[in-house]
């Protein structure tokens, strides 16, 4: 059944499996009664001394082990959330009218050992079995943009349902508490002794945890069944262009990417109810958000983070709390942020232990992760929705773009707009092809020894292509953007981390090294590079697929002030290497 | 004194993956961090971390303390002096 009025993006049936429960209302319960899933993990398999975490302890689906033994822990995880999904809204998935995004930023890191093969690790097979379980249609898609995947798989959600490209689009984020994860930010001194804090004078820093959460983002109003309808009226990702993990130190490109969203949605600070934060509880993370919120002019609403109560699921995050947010402006309550005290940020905001109830109509979400980039959606009851001013059976005009250069980097060449350009004399071996490339470029840029192999790939595949092109002078930073694919995520690097803290022990695990351990920090570097600071999207499919990201970029265009995008494929395993970049413009 | 210093530009720039600079271009009292010197960073303290406990013994728990540490060689050299473990 088609509808006749304006196209929305409703977001339904949302699905939680945390360290509090199975299931959503389960969550909300625990949730209400101020119960947190984290506490002291005493458990040497994930960390060598305790920690503080939220762990999912019962096995999930236990009826069903039999039916699921086929499956990884992470993969049981996404088809039990994906399935309540499609309980409550009762669609049927297997249409042609039907996408999955899986949002994760280390899917089956788990099984990552010095000899498990490397197909067991790889993102795109793991999403395919699980679209595979619902019979789906279409392959799926997997984003990776660290701990902002859950929100920037929303956004493409929304986008694609706007587009009219797709009906449905399930959305699924999940990521597992693991001893990858957990010696990683052990290195960088980011887990807090106590449970986490946020915005608190006493934060001394996150509490990992691990969930699933789903949710369906859909044009079909009759898809909602059981709550007021919610809809999706904008959202946008930017890059701070500061530091590869370092947040920002003024709050600039959270600030962009929450007035880029509010804008999309045509709100001011003024029609937002109440605004659900990343708030980590690290020192650094919550003061920049004080910062853009305050620069945003939202400091003085109610403002929440659900950190305290699941801990920082990582990829799920963004997913379990927009859930949380769906159940909050359906209720009128804002959940209080648990533990918090006094405010320790610089510009103070508008927070509180306890849950606050209160009439309530829209929501901002937002997110900020590794590689500098930031996430924000707006939520609203529809009731409350703003009418969108584009109606769909009015044709606009298809939004065009230049393809202003090509770029590939391969088998110890680059080529640019089908001309060899540089051909290594040292041979095509990667170390020795790279060093050889930097040097052709004359480049004096102390961070190029620094990165992965990843990155050193993107970096010089990216200098090749833009050497010549004055887009600067042109487009505003915020104008330009990255979108970016490949197969194998980080996992030439997650394999270096895993070999240091086998070889060494927990404690011996690189900062330097985990830092790499996610494939948007190629972005990161080349936002860096390039002071480029809007849209950042991270693709892993199974193979490049030039079709998919240039229509990503559109839509992007056609939904940001994106002028100019930095687009294709960038992958690095075991010594193989291929860049495929595009430098896209937007035809005024 | 000196050999400490010569040992610890050594195992700064393999630690921080300096390739392009030998330990005679690291000036003993030059800063390590910003723009002025090194252009190390947040990731390279956490790594000087790293290289202090398991080369000297010696345990830096807030990252925060390290910063008038880290200034430069010199100021490093004399805190490992004053902290090694024997």
């Amino acid at each position: 059944m088609r509808t006749e009025h304006p196209l929305k993006a409703y977001l339904t049936a949302g699905t939680i499996i945390s360290s509090l429960g199975a299931t959503t209302e389960e969550n909300m319960r625990h949730i209400r009664a101020y119960r947190s899933g984290i506490r002291l993990l005493d458990d040497p398999a994930l960390y060598e001394a305790p920690f503080m975490g939220a762990r999912i302890e019962r096995d999930e689906r236990e009826g069903e082990a039999d039916a699921l033994s086929g499956y990884t822990r992470l993969e049981r995880l996404f088809i039990a959330s994906l399935s309540g999904v499609i309980d409550r809204s009762g669609i049927d998935p297997t249409g042609a009218d039907c996408l999955l995004i899986l949002s994760t930023t280390k899917g089956n890191i788990d099984r990552l050992s010095a000899d498990a093969p490397r197909e067991a690790i790889l993102l795109s097979p793991m999403a395919q079995k699980v679209a595979d379980y619902f019979h789906l249609s279409h392959p799926p898609l997997v984003v990776s943009t660290a701990c902002i995947s859950g929100v920037s798989a929303l956004i493409a959600a929304y986008r694609l349902v706007m587009e009219g490209r797709y009906r449905r689009v399930l959305v699924a984020g999940g990521d597992l508490l693991t001893r990858f994860v957990a010696t990683g930010f052990q290195s960088f001194k980011s887990i807090g002794a106590e449970r986490c804090r946020p915005y608190d004078k006493r934060r001394d820093g996150l509490s990992l945890g691990e969930a699933s959460g789903a949710v369906l983002v859909t044009a079909e109003r009759d898809d909602v069944r059981d709550h007021l309808p919610i809809v999706i009226e904008g959202g946008a990702v930017t890059n701070d262009a500061h530091h590869i993990s370092a947040p920002s130190r003024t709050g600039e490109g959270l600030r962009a990417a929450v007035l880029q969203a509010m804008g999309e949605a045509g709100v001011q600070p003024g029609d937002i109810s109440f605004v659900n934060a990343h708030g980590t509880a690290t020192v650094y993370n919550d003061e920049m958000e004080s910062k853009a919120f305050h620069l945003s002019g939202l400091d003085a609403l109610p403002l929440n983070s659900l950190k305290p109560f699941w801990g920082h699921t990582l990829g799920a995050s963004g997913v379990i709390e927009t859930v949380a947010c769906m159940e909050e402006l359906c209720s009128g309550e804002v959940f209080g942020t648990l533990g918090f005290e006094a405010a320790g940020t610089t510009y103070p905001l508008n927070l509180s232990d306890r849950h606050r109830s209160m009439p309530l109509r829209r929501c901002l979400k937002t997110a900020s992760g590794f590689g500098g980039c930031n996430a924000a959606i707006v939520l609203a009851l529809e009731a409350e929705a703003k009418p969108h001013v584009k109606l769909p059976h009015v044709k606009l005009p298809p939004l065009q773009a230049h393809l202003i250069r090509r770029c590939t980097v391969e088998r110890g060449r680059v080529v640019r707009d089908g001309t060899i350009i540089f051909h290594a004399t040292g041979g095509e071996a990667f170390p020795s092809f790279i060093r050889e490339a930097y040097a052709h470029l004359a480049l004096d840029d102390r961070r190029f020894y620094k990165m992965d192999d990843l990155c050193k790939l993107g970096y010089i595949a990216a200098a090749y292509l833009l050497s010549g092109i004055d887009w600067a002078s042109r487009y505003k930073p915020e104008e330009t953007g990255i979108i970016l694919s490949n197969a194998s995520s980080s996992l030439d690097t997650d394999i270096r981390h895993q070999q240091v803290i086998e070889a060494l022990g927990d404690k011996e695990a690189s900062p330097a090294v985990f830092v790499y351990t996610l494939p948007n920090v190629v972005m990161g570097e080349l936002c860096i590079r390039y002071n480029i600071r809007g849209e950042n999207t991270f693709f892993i499919t199974p193979a490049y697929d030039p079709e998919l990201i240039k229509r990503y970029a559109l839509l992007a265009m056609k939904r940001q002030k994106l002028q100019a995008c930095l687009a294709g494929w960038c992958e690095y395993l075991d010594g193989h290497y291929c860049a495929q970049l595009e430098w896209i413009e937007r035809i005024k | 004194m000196e050999q400490l210093k010569q040992e610890l530009k050594e195992a700064l720039i393999e630690a921080l993956n300096l390739e392009d600079i030998t330990p005679d271009e690291i000036e003993d009292g030059a800063p390590l961090f910003g723009a002025q010197g090194l252009g190390l960073d947040s990731i390279d303290a956490l790594e000087i971390i790293l290289l202090l406990e398991r080369r000297y013994g010696i345990r830096i728990e807030n990252p925060s303390e390290g910063k008038a540490i880290f200034y430069s060689v010199d100021t490093l050299t004399a805190y490992i002096e004053a902290n090694r473990k024997p």
